[in-house]
């Protein structure tokens, strides 16, 4: 190497090393940093479901193993639709989060007497929420309700219409077995009927969507109304208090500005809510350690699922 | 041109490019924080008799006795600077929240007024009211918790789910409405219908 060449390549490095220094003294917050702009929210949730073509496929295989027929389809359709419309719920949010949870299997889980039942997976609790509850969260929810329900009212009951399960004798052996009949009408006070339960499911994704909604505004933290839709459909499974957690978790760490950028991204929200890894370090005090590997597995999982069905592609 | 001449270069600038790209790494995913931080909290067994404290006090009737131990125990933490866990402190010691947490809205706007609704039936010696105040309490503590479904795996009550202060929190608050179910087996009923 000449003398010149040689020149020339100690000073590339140095200058190198200089760029080093200043961008460690400066902090790379310059350089990679987003700047901080007014966000015009624009929307991402898809105005129809589902986005991805995975549940594309199973819906048209469950039209063609008739586990849902054209009929229920048009009565789902129009359902949402009103629930949209009577409860602000995105519809592809509620159409996403209650093919999630059920397929629309309206009578999933029909037969238990603990646990999940129906369209949307309504515990008793959550049932009891809807009864006692009714007008706690949104001051219309019960007259919303009761048009849906008319002539019947509140409250809402997991009863089902006689004759919806029939014995069975099973072939060989003396044992019974009861079995779903298909078509059975169900009462309008029952979360078994349908159109009652998705106007129910509804609601509590509203009552959901208020009460984080609130918690936010109380604390000043920016956000995108729609994805707060998201973490409503998260604390529709997992409850507010798993989403609180994970958002005080994260407001702890990279601050106010940090967690409004999170919140103003469904990108990032969905690496929050679709990771393990954030989600338990976020749980880890809130489920014991037997808890929290299956618990941060199907609420991933959930999350998930939601995010490639109801939000645009382009988006995530 | 010799290899050994360029090779310490070829290092420096290797080196300088590796350093860019893990700074580039760590930007990139700062925006999510994935470590536990440790909290300052009391003692467990200060914590464990606060709780034991308030039961008894609870199981005399009386909520001033409630309200004076529940102060008491609220005061040691201010002094002390300390925190409980942060359920106990949810639903025990609201006031001892961190200032930014969002469970304080849950905690002011929901778990309080219906404190309050249940105070206002016991006082008045209403059982009707109390039981019927202690159910909405008990929906929003379960609902809070558990959101609308459970595991496939757990088809068990909704209060076996809850979280044990939560547990706690409605067996103690449960003192002011006798009438009201608040064991699984009592609640056989409610289940099945949701009321």
């Amino acid at each position: 190497m000449n003398q010149k060449t040689r020149n020339l390549s100690i000073y590339a490095s140095l200058a190198l090393v200089a760029a080093s220094l200043a961008f460690y003294v400066l902090g790379a917050e310059s350089l990679f940093a987003k700047k901080k702009v007014p966000k015009e929210h624009v929307p991402f949730l898809s105005q129809s479901a589902p986005v991805n073509p995975e549940f594309q496929q199973e819906l048209k295989f469950m039209f063609a193993t008739r586990r849902l027929t054209a009929r229920q389809r048009t009565l789902l359709e129009t359902e949402i639709g009103l629930a949209e419309e009577r409860f602000n719920v995105p519809r592809s949010i509620l159409w996403c989060t209650l093919f999630q949870e059920s397929r629309f299997d309206s009578l999933k889980n029909a037969g238990r007497r603990w646990g999940a039942r129906g369209i949307g997976q309504f515990t008793p609790h959550a049932l009891r929420e809807i009864n006692r509850d009714t007008d706690f969260y949104h001051p219309g929810t019960g007259a919303l309700l009761g048009d849906v329900m008319r002539p019947e009212r509140l409250p809402l009951t997991f009863n089902l219409a006689q004759g919806t399960f029939r014995q069975k004798k099973k072939s060989r052996g003396r044992q019974t077995a009861s079995v779903l009949v298909a078509g059975v009408s169900q009462p309008r006070s029952s979360y078994f009927n349908m159109t009652t339960a998705v106007a129910a499911s509804a609601a509590y994704l509203n009552n959901r969507y208020i009460q984080i909604k609130e918690a936010l505004d109380s604390q000043q933290i920016e956000y995108h109304p729609e994805i707060i839709w998201l973490l409503a459909s998260a604390a529709y499974n997992k409850g507010a208090r798993t989403v609180f957690s994970l958002l005080n978790h994260q407001r702890k760490s990279i601050g106010n500005d940090g967690l409004s950028e999170i919140l103003q991204s469904p990108r990032l929200t969905y690496k929050l809510l679709s990771s393990q890894q954030a989600l338990k370090a976020g749980l880890r005090t809130l489920w014991p350690a037997r808890k929290l590997e299956h618990y941060t597995e199907e609420l991933s999982r959930n999350m998930d699922a939601v995010f490639s069905c109801a939000v645009m592609e382009n988006a995530l | 041109m010799k290899i050994r001449t360029w090779m310490p270069f070829a290092l420096l600038i290797a080196i300088e490019l590796g350093l860019f790209w893990f700074a580039k790494r760590y930007y990139d995913q700062r925006h999510l924080a994935l470590e536990v931080e440790p909290a300052q909290l009391a003692s467990s067994r200060q914590q464990d008799q606060a709780l034991e404290d308030i039961a008894e006090a609870a199981r005399t009737g009386s909520w001033k006795n409630l309200d004076q131990v529940r102060a008491r125990h609220s005061e040691y933490y201010k002094r002390t600077g300390l925190s409980p866990s942060r359920g106990v402190a949810l639903y025990f010691f609201p006031e001892t929240l961190p200032k930014h947490s969002l469970e304080r809205s849950f905690a002011t706007g929901e778990l309080s007024p219906a404190l309050q609704a249940l105070r206002q039936a016991h006082d008045a010696s209403d059982p009707v009211d109390a039981t019927q105040a202690y159910g909405v309490l008990k929906s929003r503590v379960e609902n809070y918790e558990l959101g609308a479904i459970t595991s496939p795996a757990e088809e068990q009550p909704s209060e076996s789910l809850l979280s044990d202060e939560a547990m706690l929190f409605l067996d103690i608050y449960g003192n002011f409405a006798p009438n009201a179910a608040r064991k699984p087996s009592q609640e056989q009923t409610e289940e099945d219908d949701g009321n």
